[in-house]
């Protein structure tokens, strides 16, 4: 079968050209089958007596997937040419791209290929907009391209863009045919296109004078070549079928265009003699951008800004996130924020039920081409009726693509439910960024939340911070429970943990908030928080190792009006701490061991730790990723500290320093035996030190591998 | 509120993933990669992950669905010239198979994949699925996934090996599916039968084209295998289904069982034996716990998931346990023939308000681990049953599959444990 793929501007006349052609092609005994590819879904018209057949698009949206029949989609027109409409969506909304994309697919499920044709025409709208109608001229589609242009500027613009997508899709063969002229009556027209055919480098295969046995035909539904059988008309039609015929039985050339620049377009439209182009700067689409054409220019990340929003937002306990996206970004995104949640609080916490209430507007291809704003309104309209009264709308790549308005969705819902909470999150996938970034739009709706006008209570603190991983567990709640207990002070909210949306209201009832860490991400969060309300954060973030919990307790104690307190407990944790590191030095001594750090957490506390225990380390190595900056060290380990730390550096460590334990953040298997321990969770003050000592020392005295990996060896 | 439920998108990526020494690469963000490399891990473990050759920028320590790495900017773009960068990376690795997946996003901008295949020589080894499989039910996707492969390998049916047979239907989504498939395999040789391959369930490559020897297929979850089971019918290997779904619960069991062997003519006989004596071993626990498996009888369910695994079940608890069904409701992409047998008896039985009703509050919930276990939290039932798609981390050492005999034990053990709190 030849496929040939015939682009023009739109409203040039390439559906009544291909008709056209597609009808003389059957008087020449070709099997033919025509494909219109605009959403305009007139392609096929004059070979069906003026009528508009079931659009493709229209019919998938309509018919589930096992009721769909080819022939529900395929209509047998004039000459016994077999015809589809691809269809598309209204003007504005969806994409009609993804739309050609889907027509195409279908059409291959429902066995199209299978009909025995020798000719399939696909009739193109030309202004190329995006990949979808470039598909035809891929490699699999067209085997020749024909492109229609009058001398009219816009409509040679639009051939030499269709140009510019083949050079795109290039297979290594010449694959356009030429130019119709297809004649609008403007002035000087067929020198114009000649000029511009010459300085493209094709011919102009055909040229169609203006004519009103068009519209005769079209008042009769017919094409020309069937109601004036004998015009010239015809005769121009009836050579463009024969050169197709000739195209592809291979007698006949096909060439490889040189598209125009702008420059080159300029002086086309000025009626000066073409000046010579450059085709290199053309073909890069990326030209003038600056950008890195590469995975590598990439920022690589590891979830996408809607996971960080919805994250941010399954905290609140009473709020329901709804997912503006297809199923698998909600069960992918549920499975991990969800099972983790409940991996980390206990079933009697109750609460974590409630902020698992996620759902999905379940986006499909049809939503895409269609648009999807609508889909968001009926499920917002759901929730509401069900009696979900704070809802937050999050949006994947899908609806940002196809340029879905959600605002309009939330208008509507609260002029419908006057009572009812809600809040946008354009994230768009990860076109707004990475987790941490769509973690954040969502906490500044949320600091939105807070009421600046509640008064300050005495010993109520706030916590503040990105993520409570490390204080999740109950070990590590219990020491920061005892700390805070040293100076009578209580928690209020924890911004942004799990939580009902009344702590985030309240929040200015405490007194002072603490950090969780002196993390950008951490003090980015602080800084939304202080735009709303003005607060300043405690100065020391939540002490993790001995030096830091020395000197927060300092802070803490002058704050208070506790200075005494402070004190006792420092001397108290100074001697517990000293204690522990006499009773223990002969498990570490002399201990070698490497701290490798690829989360980006500072693990300086742990190495002064193991330090103090007299273990030697011989090497601090930090993973750079996505070009964050690496951590800083205090001198004391300035001689080990590696930045930018890579996989083959760290398996020459191994070799060439011998380590007795590796510390690490990931559990991964290296060419080099060797004991490991994780980091795990960072407790806060001298109980989380002391239990980290202890695992590790633990670690240090166990066998170097556990038994069950040495059967999978 | 609507369950949560993979769809066809992640099942494409799985159904590649399940077959050894394949690699998808997807054609999306890092955000659609890291989810789908843990979890194709968690749920298919390879000797070759993590591991440290895989820890550069472009692996990032997992060798698992790598990916394009789109961003705002290729969306707008278009990223063609990172398949054809990617595509090296991951040949490399030594995959025998590639399988170019779009992101539901990805999948908009209409990227030619194709070009970057050819240009590279590597036509030959990669599949490209161009499709939206977006919100689309999964085992379809699934099935549809295999098709392709297999179509791609397109093994020549030279001869038959005479009482051989593949599994159909299993999948990466099933928990504890090794185990499950082990089980099912074993009752299977009993018979004198032998299993050459257990496609879209961890078969090599060269198992899936040795699958197009065997003489029949036998079929453990229809809709999990649908499209691929035509596509060896079109070879000539007659599908073996049996007329009581899914093995779930002891008598499918048997009628599975009893199936394999009237169209084989294999003697059913060991198979049924190693059944009978696990029922006997059953009655013989209930009857023990005395108190506690009276209060079986009488207690409410929920169940959710595919109609030819939930209508055995359903069927299952109504008539040897004695118990009744408060909503049941088949998942997406159910077997059309199973969905109506199950609405009839839950009509015939007089539930007639129960059939496709999500899990309501009850005394126990079966249905994928993710709602069960949400509803659990909420106080919503007392018995948790997971049987549909597994989660992350959702493995047993002790087996607990939804299939065979194990699944029967484990539902009873999980009913006669959670019966003490209602």
């Amino acid at each position: 079968m030849f496929q040939i793929a015939v682009y023009g501007k739109g409203g040039i006349g390439k559906s009544t050209l291909s008709a056209n052609i597609s009808y003389s092609l059957s008087l020449k005994n070709k099997k033919v089958m025509q494909i219109g590819c605009d959403p305009k879904h007139d392609s096929t018209r004059l070979l069906l007596g003026g009528r508009a057949q079931t659009t493709v698009l229209d019919y998938v949206r309509e018919t589930p997937v096992l009721r769909r029949k080819l022939e529900d989609v395929i209509e047998i027109g004039s000459g016994g040419v077999l015809c589809a409409e691809s269809g598309g969506p209204e003007p504005g909304i969806g994409c009609a791209g993804r739309g050609i994309l889907t027509t195409f697919d279908t059409l291959k499920k429902l066995g199209a290929d299978s009909y025995d044709t020798d000719i399939r025409v696909y009739d193109v709208l030309g202004d190329v907009v995006c990949g979808g109608f470039a598909v035809p001229l891929r490699e699999e589609y067209a085997d020749a391209v024909i492109l229609v242009t009058s001398g009219e500027f816009m409509s040679m613009y639009a051939a030499n863009n269709i140009m510019k997508g083949l050079a795109n899709f290039d297979t290594g063969k010449p694959r356009l045919l030429g130019l119709i002229l297809n004649s609008r009556g403007v002035e000087n027209e067929e020198e114009s296109v000649k000029r511009f055919a010459d300085a493209a480098g094709v011919p102009v295969i055909a040229a169609i004078p203006r004519d009103s046995s068009f519209r005769a035909a079209e008042a009769a539904g017919k094409t020309v070549r069937e109601l004036f059988p004998d015009s010239d008309l015809s005769v121009a039609i009836d050579s463009v079928a024969d050169l197709i015929i000739k195209t592809s039985e291979g007698k006949q050339p096909l060439y490889d265009p040189r598209p125009l620049d702008d420059d080159q377009m300029t002086d086309l439209a000025a009626g000066r003699p073409v000046r010579p182009g450059s085709p290199e700067k053309i073909r890069d689409p990326c030209s003038g951008c600056g950008r890195r054409r590469s995975i590598k220019g990439t920022r690589i990340m590891d979830s996408c800004a809607a996971f960080g929003a919805m994250a941010a937002f399954m905290k609140l306990t009473d709020w329901t996130v709804l997912l503006h996206g297809p199923e698998s970004c909600m069960y992918l995104m549920e499975m991990s924020r969800g099972g983790m949640s409940r991996s980390l609080y206990p079933e009697s916490a109750g609460g974590t039920a409630a902020a698992l209430k996620v759902c999905c507007t379940m986006m499909d291809d049809s939503a895409s081409i269609f648009g999807g704003t609508g889909k968001l309104k009926e499920k917002l309209e759901e929730l509401c009726e069900e009696g979900c009264g704070k809802i937050a709308v999050v949006t994947t790549c899908m609806p940002g693509i196809i340029g879905d308005h959600s605002a309009d969705a939330i208008e509507h819902i609260r002029k419908k439910y006057p009572g009812a909470e809600l809040a946008l999150i354009e994230s768009d996938g990860d076109i707004a960024g990475d987790y941490t970034d769509g973690f954040r739009m969502a906490v500044r709706e949320i600091t939105g939340m807070i009421d600046p006008s509640v008064r300050p209570e005495r010993r109520y603190v706030n916590l503040v911070g990105i993520s409570f991983f490390d204080l999740q567990s109950p070990g590590c709640m219990a020491e920061l429970d005892r700390i805070l207990s040293v100076f009578g002070l209580k928690i209020n909210c924890r911004f942004l943990d799990d939580c009902p949306s009344g702590d985030i209201r309240m929040f200015c009832r405490a007194e002072t908030d603490l950090l969780l860490s002196g993390s950008p991400s951490d003090l980015s969060i602080m800084g939304m928080i202080s735009e709303r309300t003005g607060r300043k954060p405690f100065p020391c973030p939540l002490p993790i190792g001995m030096k830091d919990y020395g000197k927060w307790l300092e802070a803490m104690g002058k704050f208070a009006g506790m200075e005494e307190e402070a004190a006792r407990e420092w001397k108290n944790a100074e001697e517990k701490y000293d204690l522990y590191v006499r009773n223990n030095r002969k498990v570490f001594e002399g201990k070698k061991i490497i701290i490798i750090d690829r989360l980006k957490r500072s693990c300086v506390w742990a190495a002064e730790l193991l330090a103090d225990l007299g273990a030697e380390i011989v090497r601090i190595g930090c993973f750079s990723r996505c070009g964050e900056p690496g951590m800083t060290c205090p001198e004391r380990f300035g001689g080990v500290t590696v930045e930018n730390y890579s996989p083959k550096m760290l398996e020459d460590d191994l070799e060439s320093l011998d380590p007795d334990l590796l510390i690490c953040d990931l559990l991964f298997r290296t060419g080099k035996k060797c004991r490991t321990a994780r980091i795990g969770r960072s407790g806060v003050g001298p109980g989380g030190v002391l239990r980290f000592a202890d695992y590790v020392g633990n670690v240090l005295r166990l066998p170097a591998t556990e038994g069950w990996k040495e059967d999978g060896e | 509120m609507r369950r949560s439920l993979p769809d066809g998108f992640s099942a494409a990526i799985m159904a590649a993933e399940s077959v050894e020494n394949a690699a998808v690469l997807l054609h999306g963000p890092g955000g659609c990669r890291v989810r789908h490399m843990v979890y194709s891990e968690a749920v298919y473990s390879r000797k070759n992950s993590p591991r440290i050759e895989y820890a550069e920028d472009y692996f990032y320590w997992y060798p698992r669905v790598p990916a394009t790495y789109l961003d705002g900017y290729d969306f707008i773009n278009g990223a063609y010239y990172k398949t054809a960068e990617a595509l090296p990376m991951v040949d490399a690795s030594g995959a025998d198979l590639i399988v170019i997946i779009n992101s539901p996003g990805a999948g908009l901008i209409g990227d030619d994949h194709g070009s970057a295949v050819n240009r590279l020589g590597l036509g030959d080894k990669t599949i490209i699925l161009d499709e939206s499989l977006s919100s689309m039910p999964a085992p379809e996707c699934y099935g549809g996934m295999l098709r392709r492969i297999m179509e791609h390998l397109s093994p020549e049916r030279k001869t038959v090996i005479k009482g051989s047979v593949n599994l159909l239907g299993l999948s990466l989504f099933d928990k504890d599916r090794e185990d499950a498939r082990e089980e099912l395999q074993g009752m299977v040789e009993s018979m004198g039968l032998t299993v050459i391959s257990c496609p879209g369930a961890g078969a090599s490559i060269a198992d899936l084209r040795k699958s197009v020897l065997a003489e029949y297929n036998i079929i453990v979850c229809p809709e999990f295998c649908s499209g691929l089971r035509e596509y060896y019918e079109s070879l000539g290997i007659p599908s073996v289904r049996s007329p009581a779904g899914a093995p779930a619960g002891f008598d499918a069991c048997e009628a599975w069982i009893k199936t394999i062997s009237e169209k084989t003519g294999c003697d059913p006989s060991p198979a049924l034996e190693i059944i009978k004596k696990e029922r006997k071993k059953a009655y013989e626990k209930l009857r023990g716990q005395g108190y506690r498996a009276m209060r079986i009888k009488g207690l409410t369910f929920s169940a959710a998931g595919l109609s030819s695994v939930i209508r055995p079940l359903t069927l299952w608890l109504h008539g040897y346990l004695s118990m009744a069904p408060r909503a049941v409701s088949p998942d997406p992409g159910s077997d059309p023939e199973e969905t109506e047998l199950l609405r009839d008896f839950l009509e015939k039985q007089g539930f007639s308000g129960v059939f496709g009703k999500e899990p309501v509050p009850c005394d126990a919930v079966l249905c994928e681990g993710l709602t069960a276990n949400r509803m659990k939290s909420a106080g919503e039932c007392r018995i948790e049953i997971s049987i549909g798609y597994t989660g992350f981390r959702t493995d047993n050492v002790i087996p607990r599959p939804v299939y065979g005999i194990l699944g029967s034990r484990y539902i009873l053990d999980e009913l006669l444990r959670g019966a003490k709190d209602v």
